[in-house]
């Protein structure tokens, strides 16, 4: 029997997928449907609008590019971070040629990817395709992604990576599941090191798991595996030896660069203040000789979201302290359950727990992680003690968001108009921000007056 | 009863922030887009003419480069009024403009010199005060400035039609 403080006539996770039922869930939502699907079509003209753009490097691309470029001619230069990111870069350049096309094409295409992603590990989660469908509007239509899925870095295909292997393991029924987890994982950790966290968790997603629990070592080796891979083929790639000790070699450069690095720019920022933001900054900005229009690329989210994901991880902290270490232990060792009615046998409910979240409590197992692994990448930052750009924000941010859509789930099932008035607002604030996220020519007093301070 | 008052209700909220979404969309300020007109002054010399062009695959409202690519002319060659070529304002600002030596005070200018048959360099430079309606952007293109020299990668940038040309001195 499910249990009865789990069943939601509002929640779509009582909704067969597909039919006439389906199409009831969409006549009877219709306005929440079209507002999502706004955001979501919105997030999509931004992500293309004027795409590839001109040859001028933005931002940090110069670094990336120009690594991309000396794979391409089998040449070593030295890179900030490790080779995966430049090496797609550089196979895009060696398939449509040294331009902006293929330079910025593959930020567009892991982008478009982590929409995806992003929907799927909510679905699994949450278990609801409305929570799912508003993490995909959510990470489509935020100023943030946008931004990234714009120029040629390589945050998107390390958060693409990252949030790919976390919906592998929170599936994973066997080892193959948990090989494939390992090798997405590692792929992230290939492309920055901050994706070494999501490993961290995959590990103890299956260390926590019964049915998982002696594939454990899998997920570091598969990791390790694919570090290694892409380093030694990079090397040999640029006339290098792809021995294992060439690799540690190149990766201990790699780190001693980095640990050596003490100086301060004035673009960074401590990891606490991420949370106003207090510092982002332009991408890229332009004015147009004539006519006098700025075309910006502006890396703040929509701070609706910004701000509301802040809550939602606090909220989310609630409930699972709420629910009981106990029973969100039970659930760690016997895994996600494959959809709320299956839930049984259920531990005794007790009395209905009133909340935002409350029936939820067959979820906090898969909540756990999702929280887990957002206080993993935000842990690397605070662990690391000094400042930083705010773009190291971007997955904790997307696990924050993932978070605030079942929550937002949750209140449109108890308070449908609120929680449509606030995706409403939502939507206003993406529209209001659009031209900085899209490039879209805009006056430079307007621009201001979008903009705080100490946002410009 | 009260089902259809919630639902009313909130497609009335999709209705205001329809409305408001659009208001915030095209708050922009005055951007400059297709139809504004700018006054600009360029600095020429009547070889211009022919020396300057671009070469690009795109069309802007007719008006076309003389080439589609680098050495690649057009076939059919655009009409005078419709050659898109590639010029800086006295203030160092690059715009393409379609037909600007097909304004009359630039067709005599260019007409009284010819017969004269200077070398670049001998030939007085001048500016052509004009006004100019923005008509559409011209996707990064090729620039040539001078018949026989190499080509040069540009950005996007606005083409213009000209008007009201006047020269000085």
């Amino acid at each position: 029997m499910p249990d009865p403080s789990s069943v939601d006539p509002g929640s779509s996770a009582h909704l067969p997928a597909a039919g006439p039922s389906l199409r009831r869930e969409l006549r009877e939502n219709a306005p929440l449907y079209l507002v999502l699907g706004v955001l979501l079509l919105l997030g999509l003209f931004l992500r293309f609008h004027d795409m590839p753009g001109g040859t001028g490097l933005k931002f940090d691309e110069h670094h990336y590019v120009r690594v991309a470029r000396s794979n391409v001619a089998h040449r070593y230069d030295t890179a900030l971070h490790p080779a995966l990111g430049s090496l797609i870069m550089a196979g895009a350049i060696e398939l449509f040629g040294d331009g902006p096309f293929a330079w910025r094409l593959p930020a567009l295409v892991f982008g478009l990817c982590t929409v995806v992603l992003c929907a799927w590990v909510t679905r699994v989660v949450f278990k609801s395709w409305r929570a799912a469908l508003m993490a995909g509007a959510f990470i489509a239509s935020d100023g943030f992604f946008i931004g990234y899925s714009r120029v040629a870095l390589i945050d998107t295909t390390l958060i693409a990576f990252g949030i790919a292997g976390i919906a592998v393991i929170l599936t994973a029924r066997n080892g193959w599941g948990v090989l494939l987890a390992g090798l997405l994982l590692g792929a992230s950790a290939s492309v920055k090191l901050s994706g070494v966290p999501f490993i961290a968790a995959a590990a103890a997603v299956c260390l926590a798991r019964r049915r998982l629990r002696w594939y454990v070592p899998l997920v570091p080796l598969a990791a390790a595996l694919v570090f290694y891979a892409q380093t030694a083929f990079h090397l040999m790639l640029t006339g290098g030896s792809g021995s294992l000790s060439a690799a540690i070699a190149e990766h201990r450069r790699l780190l001693h660069s980095h640990f050596s690095f003490t100086g301060v720019n004035p673009l960074s920022s401590k990891w606490y203040t991420w949370f106003v933001p207090a510092r982002p900054f332009f991408l890229w900005r332009d004015v147009e000789a004539v006519g006098g229009n700025v075309h910006a690329l502006h890396m703040l989210g929509n701070p609706l979201l910004w701000w509301g994901s802040s809550v939602a991880v606090i909220l989310c902290a609630i409930f699972l302290a709420r629910v009981g270490w106990r029973r969100v232990w039970r659930q760690l060792q016997d895994g996600a359950p494959p959809s709320v009615e299956a839930d049984a046998p259920a531990p005794p409910a007790g009395p209905a727990r009133p909340g935002l979240l409350a029936g939820l409590e067959p979820r906090a197992g898969a909540l756990f992680w999702v929280f887990l692994t957002w206080a993993g990448s935000l842990g690397f930052w605070v662990l690391s003690l000094r400042e930083a750009y705010l773009y190291h924000f971007l997955p904790i941010y997307m696990f924050a968001l993932i978070m605030l859509a079942g929550v937002w789930d949750r209140w449109y099932a108890r308070r449908p108009l609120a929680a449509l008035i606030g995706l409403c607002a939502v939507l206003e604030v993406a529209l209001l921000y659009a031209p900085m996220w899209g490039e879209l020519p805009i006056t430079e007093a307007a621009l201001n007056a979008r903009l705080f301070p100490f946002w410009r | 009863m009260t089902m259809t008052r919630t639902k009313r209700n909130q497609w009335i909220v999709v209705g205001l922030a329809a409305v408001l979404g659009a208001v915030l969309w095209s708050w922009r300020g005055r951007v400059a887009g297709p139809g504004t007109t700018i006054e600009a002054s360029i600095s020429l010399v009547t070889t211009d003419r022919d020396d300057l062009a671009c070469a690009s695959e795109a069309v802007v409202r007719g008006h076309r480069c003389a080439f589609r690519a680098p050495g690649r002319p057009w076939s059919p060659p655009p009409r005078g009024a419709d050659l898109l070529a590639p010029y800086y304002t006295t203030d160092q600002h690059l715009i393409v403009i379609a037909g600007l030596f097909e304004q009359p005070p630039l067709a005599a200018r260019q007409a009284a010199e010819a017969p004269l048959k200077l070398p670049r360099d001998q030939r007085p430079r001048f500016a052509a005060h004009c006004k100019l309606k923005l008509v559409g952007r011209l996707p990064p293109f090729k620039s040539r400035w001078l018949a026989g020299a190499d080509w040069a990668s540009e950005e996007a940038v606005w083409v213009a039609e000209p008007s009201a040309c006047q020269l000085s001195p």
